[in-house]
């Protein structure tokens, strides 16, 4: 595996505000990588630092051997898809996507092939004529990602391509995102807040938090063993106890004691990360508690639950023993089951 | 009666005294007498005589020269001011200070630029008109841009950039064109100050070169005549078909 984007202790202050601070981050050559955080982590800073946006406080950006930092937006072979789609409304759809080929003063055969296969491609093969304020959101979004892709950059940035796009929608276009980077063999950098989308969709993901990047791995991995308790929290669902190890239980710092023997030094402070599967509700369950909501989902509920433990538990059942708010429940775990997190 | 009642005559009141000087003026210009308010039948014969009355025609010919110049002038510097204005600056007094042509008293205007004109010994004529008009019509024009501007998506230009645009195709591929409704909105409000622009033009004017107004002023001066409501009327025309045209074409920009 090649490294095509290697960023390099990046860091960037808005008035005092760190947006960035100290991200290295490397991307390999035709991957789906994803940039995973919360509102204002950020995701839009770093790609628009990628495609020469903003400027570096300090550190580096080297793409495919040669540090950006002099090289302006127009000559970046990078492209970005802007999460306004920023489509041109005083030209066609055709004109649009055929902006950029245009600018490298491309011969008007080759233009014009390349830009109708493409609209072909995604979908928009009989609306090359159309004004772009005549369009669907979803025929937006594919007119900004044609745009984006049919000069075919080293790497394409999308900034939160899917968010204007209702459910339904978005999941179509996930795949067709995927598809789509198959096709081409382009290397992709997706931001997103939605981590279903980012799990969906990227080989890799870089979960971010307040500037920093929180860890890099494979979304298997993030949900498995997650660095710290942050991204333990972020991505998909779990309980988060805090406390020390001792004698093969977890104590809280409320002083109650739960099952826990995995491996780790004892009296280190840890989080317990459980995932709901791992939390099984049954009459022989030594931790009693009370349910403060239900939420369900079809083929299984996840119930909330105070149980004493400083944080409410949240466990799965299945749809035939939904209990309901207000009701005395009893639950365990067996003491091998869970991750253990340690602070970064 | 009640309160719309009311409201009614203030309705009617203020329709009668806005209409009835325009509709008296139209009228007027076809009457065959010469003494006013004394209709002795219908006749074309004072848009004749107009067009053959020579102060007329070289008023004209000068109030178009100023319109149109001043018009370009304004349009070119009034959209750059705006983009500065809203995109280089962040001060409120900058912009205050680039937009207070347009709200500053025309004598003070006026007098202020005769005051300096003869203080660098500038000799008058249309040419200090034209700058004079270009003062307060620039402002206008920016103020009309600078809210288009702030209506823009500023990724547009981003995306012009990222796609290997060069600033300068940016600016006439993407942003001019983008702000081609207040550009045509501009221009016309431009040409239409200008040109029955009366104030800071009969200060800074020079003796030779009288623009429409100025003409019209002095033909006042010896009573209203027929010929000055045929005048009076045409200029109206005129100032009609540009509103109608203006809102057309803004109209027109929108929808693409
Ligand atoms: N031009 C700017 N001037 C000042 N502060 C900025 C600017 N751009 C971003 N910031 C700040 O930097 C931080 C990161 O912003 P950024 O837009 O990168 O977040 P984000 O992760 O993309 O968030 P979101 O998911 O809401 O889009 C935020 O606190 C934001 O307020
Ligand atoms: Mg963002």
């Amino acid at each position: 595996m090649t490294v095509l984007l290697d960023i390099h202790n990046v860091s960037k202050a808005f008035d005092q505000l760190a947006a960035l601070d100290n991200v290295s981050l490397q991307i390999h050559t035709n991957e789906f990588f994803a940039i995973l955080g919360p509102s204002g982590s950020g995701k839009t800073t770093l790609l628009r630092a990628l495609a020469g946006f903003e400027s570096l406080d300090s550190g580096q950006i080297v793409l495919d051997g040669q540090d950006v930092a002099d090289v302006p937006p127009n000559e970046r072979p990078v492209n970005l898809m802007f999460q306004s789609y920023a489509l041109f409304p005083h030209m066609t759809v055709f004109d649009n996507v055929a902006y950029g080929l245009r600018r490298e003063k491309r011969p008007q055969g080759e233009i014009a092939e390349r830009v109708t296969s493409l609209l072909a491609t995604v979908g928009l093969g009989d609306m090359a004529t159309r004004r772009t304020h005549q369009l669907s959101g979803g025929q937006k979004q594919r007119v900004a990602l044609a745009r984006a892709i049919v000069k075919r950059p080293k790497i394409l940035l999308l900034d939160e391509p899917l968010s204007a796009l209702d459910r339904k929608v978005r999941e179509d276009m996930q795949l067709e995102l995927k598809r789509l980077q198959h096709e081409v063999g382009i290397t992709f950098v997706v931001v997103t807040h939605d981590q279903e989308e980012a799990m969906s969709m990227a080989d890799r993901i870089a979960v971010m938090d307040q500037g920093r990047v929180e860890q890099v791995a494979t979304p298997v991995e993030l949900y498995k063993n997650p660095g710290n308790p942050f991204v333990a929290n972020f991505i998909g669902t779990s309980t988060l106890l805090r406390g020390h190890l001792s004698s093969g239980r977890l104590h809280l710092t409320n002083g109650v004691k739960v099952p826990c023997s995995l491996p780790s030094e004892d009296g280190a402070e840890i989080w317990l990360m459980l995932r709901p599967e791992d939390i099984s509700q049954t009459p022989a369950g030594a931790i009693t508690g009370t349910v403060i909501s239900t939420n369900f989902y079809g083929p299984n509920c996840l119930v909330v639950a105070e149980c004493g433990l400083e944080i409410p538990v949240k466990y799965l059942v299945g749809n035939s023993e939904v209990p309901r708010v207000g009701d005395a429940t009893k639950i365990s775990w067996a003491g091998d089951t869970g991750v253990v997190v340690r602070a970064s | 009666m009640t309160g719309v009642g009311k409201l009614g005559w203030v309705l009617a009141a203020v329709c009668f005294f806005l209409y009835a000087p325009i509709a008296i003026v139209i009228v007027m210009s076809f009457n065959a007498s010469k003494i006013p308010f004394q209709w002795t039948g219908f006749s074309t014969k004072w848009y004749s005589e107009l067009f053959a009355n020579a102060s007329v025609l070289e008023g004209l010919r000068n109030s178009l020269i100023v319109g149109v110049s001043t018009m370009i002038l304004s349009v070119v510097l009034g959209v750059l001011l705006a983009i500065g204005i809203t995109r280089h600056s962040t001060s409120s007094a900058v912009q205050a200070l680039a937009l207070a042509p347009a709200i500053i008293p025309d004598l003070a205007l006026a007098i202020g630029l005769l005051a300096l004109f003869s203080a660098i010994s500038f000799p008058l004529g249309l040419t200090t008109v034209i700058l004079s008009h270009t003062i307060f019509c620039m402002a206008f024009v920016a103020a009309i841009a600078r809210g288009r501007i702030l209506q823009i998506d500023p990724a547009l230009e981003e995306a012009a950039l990222d796609l290997g645009d060069t600033p300068r195709g940016v600016f006439f591929r993407v942003t001019v064109p983008s702000l081609m409704p207040a550009i045509i909105a501009g221009a016309l409000l431009a040409f239409t100050l200008s040109f029955d622009e009366f104030v800071i033009t009969f200060f800074t004017n020079g003796p030779s070169t009288p623009t429409l107004p100025i003409v019209i002023y002095s033909m006042v001066r010896f009573g209203v005549t027929p010929e000055i409501n045929a005048l009076a009327s045409l200029v109206l025309l005129f100032s009609v078909a540009i509103v109608l045209i203006s809102q057309r074409s803004v109209k027109l920009s929108q929808s693409i």
